[in-house]
């Protein structure tokens, strides 16, 4: 595999989880629009026990994850007093507050940034991503990943039946932080070198993008979102310079046509039915509804 | 008189200044079928939230069986056995109707095991077996799959029923179970609802259909102003005054 085929993969792979820990969060009905505090917790974690106590990559990784999932928790409860518009403030707020801190940590590095002596090859990156990608897709079809869908969908028919709909928004948004930490530990640990500025709001709307644009509706939809933030550009290369543009504009005509998503629930149907409606031509029984 | 199963005791409800529900008892026996009418505004939406918890009460108590729920949290109140069903639909629009049922059981589910169970995947979990025979029952298995903001509006109301039923309550709350139906549906909605009371579950019910509160129920209750005006038999509700008066807005007597 060509060197820029893997340094494609490698970003992909990192997107996919971190787009996975704004969806967790967003599949209950929040979003949080600062995950890339978590992933900068989770990078400088992993980067500080690797370098400071020179621990095996994979307890490095989990540390940075744990740590992340930790704050979460931690945050979880108070920040979800606040709804709406106030809670994606109070999130960017929280991202800034993480990023500046670091900034000013001399311990590891502050603004000169914080190398990694431990490296995670190309092979490791991707097969957590794949293992990361599992576990949240079995979660979203157990009776938790419904009580998720349940609380964003109506929280008050929610509650009325048992669904605890402020436990379930604070463990979403706890394992959300967890799968941003383990995003930015993979980083630090591949790229070998962390530096507070690269995560920046900018880096928090860009994964909440991935999950808005590729659907928040199925658990395969911030999987796209992410493969398209992260191929399109590539494609339009051929645009040179105007490919940002380009770039640009494929994603506001995606939100006029696609207002809730590459993959929605919709679509998913539509593709069952088309074949369910094959398979009956073949002479095949079709499908059962899940 | 059976065995009180829902104990309203003075029960008051005041926002800021307005009072919107003014020291009301309500007692409902174990097994009987009970209708609460009022005007528009009454506070008959208002006596349900604030039995299944949307709301707190400002004063007064409510019982169910053994248990005072006054203070505990709504989302445990149907551990109780209590379920209901809303005036404006409120079932999940982007999940299946499958998944809506499902929602039904969640209190039912064990507390870490059961949260984990992938009872989305295969068909051969309890569950969702459950969820599927209730949609059955009423023959509406077919729309299993379908997102429910898809399904007519009879057919969601149905669904909606069924999801309660899910819960096993003893306690149904009912508000405007009949409400945009036609005649032939109305006639379904009550046989089945005798058939759900068979089995022992007790019914409260808010109905401005007439005909129906009277095939269905034993007892009415009437809400005006938020304060409770009548209670008795439907014959002997339909002659007060005051109840005429409520709906009427005038004294004089109108012919039965």
């Amino acid at each position: 595999m060509s060197g820029y085929v893997e340094g494609l993969l490698v970003i992909l792979a990192i997107n996919v989880i971190a787009a996975y820990g704004a969806f967790l969060p967003l599949a209950a009905g929040q979003l949080n629009l600062g995950i890339a505090g978590f992933m900068a917790i989770g990078a400088y974690v992993a980067a500080y026990l690797s370098n400071e106590f020179a621990w095996p990559l994979a307890l490095t990784i989990l540390g940075g994850t744990t740590a992340a999932g930790l704050v979460g928790v931690l945050l979880g409860y108070p920040l979800l007093r606040t709804k709406g518009i106030y809670l994606v403030l109070a999130t960017l707020a929280f991202g800034e507050l993480v990023r500046s801190g670091l900034l000013n940590l001399e311990v590891v590095g502050a603004a000169a940034g914080y190398p990694v002596g431990r490296h995670a090859e190309f092979e490791i990156v991707c097969a957590v991503a794949i293992a990361a990608t599992l576990i949240v897709v079995w979660l979203y079809h157990t009776r938790f990943g419904l009580g998720m869908m349940a609380t964003r969908e109506d929280e008050i028919a929610a509650d009325q039946f048992g669904v605890d709909v402020r436990r379930v928004r604070a463990v979403a948004f706890a394992l959300g932080a967890a799968m941003g930490g383990l995003a930015g530990a993979l980083y630090a640990h591949h790229y070998s070198y962390i530096e507070a500025q690269k995560f920046n709001v900018v880096l928090s709307v860009y994964v909440a993008m991935y999950v808005l644009l590729g659907g928040v509706q199925t658990v395969i939809g911030p999987l796209f979102g992410a493969l398209f933030f992260t191929m399109m550009p590539e494609l339009f290369r051929i645009g040179d310079t105007w490919r940002f543009v380009i770039f640009a504009a494929a994603v506001i005509l995606t939100m006029i046509w696609r207002p809730e998503g590459l993959i929605d629930r919709t679509l998913i149907d539509r593709l069952k039915a088309w074949r369910g409606s094959a398979a009956t031509a073949l002479g095949v029984a079709p499908s059962r509804p899940r | 008189m059976g065995e009180i199963l829902l104990d309203v005791r003075n029960v008051t409800k005041r926002f800021d200044g307005l009072t919107v529900i003014d020291d009301v008892s309500v007692a409902v026996d174990r097994g009987e079928k009970t209708a609460l009418l009022g005007p528009n505004g009454a506070g008959k939406t208002m006596l349900f939230n604030l039995i299944s918890g949307i709301y707190p009460v400002s004063e007064g108590s409510v019982r169910l069986g053994m248990t005072d729920i006054t203070s505990l949290p709504s989302s445990h109140r149907v551990r109780h056995g209590l379920a209901r069903t809303f005036q404006n639909i409120r079932l999940m629009g982007h999940l299946t109707a499958l998944e809506n049922v499902l929602v039904g059981q969640h209190h039912l589910a064990r507390p870490i095991f059961g949260a984990l169970d992938p009872l989305l995947f295969g068909a051969h979990n309890r569950w969702k077996r459950e969820a599927l025979d209730g949609l059955r029952a009423v023959g509406l298995d077919q729309y299993a799959g379908i997102a429910v903001r898809n399904l007519p509006f009879g057919i969601r109301k149905q669904i909606e029923l069924v999801r309660a039923m899910l819960a096993r309550p003893k306690l149904l709350l009912l508000d405007e179970p009949a409400a945009g139906l036609n005649p032939t549906e109305t006639l379904a909605l009550r046989n089945q609802l005798e058939a759900i009371a068979t089995t022992g579950v007790t019914l409260l019910v808010i109905e401005h259909d007439m005909q129906f509160v009277g095939d269905l129920c034993q007892r009415i209750i009437v809400l005006n102003f938020g304060r409770k005006i009548a209670d008795g038999s439907p014959d002997h509700v339909r002659t007060l005054p005051e109840v005429r008066e409520a709906y009427l807005g005038t004294d004089t007597p109108a012919d039965a």
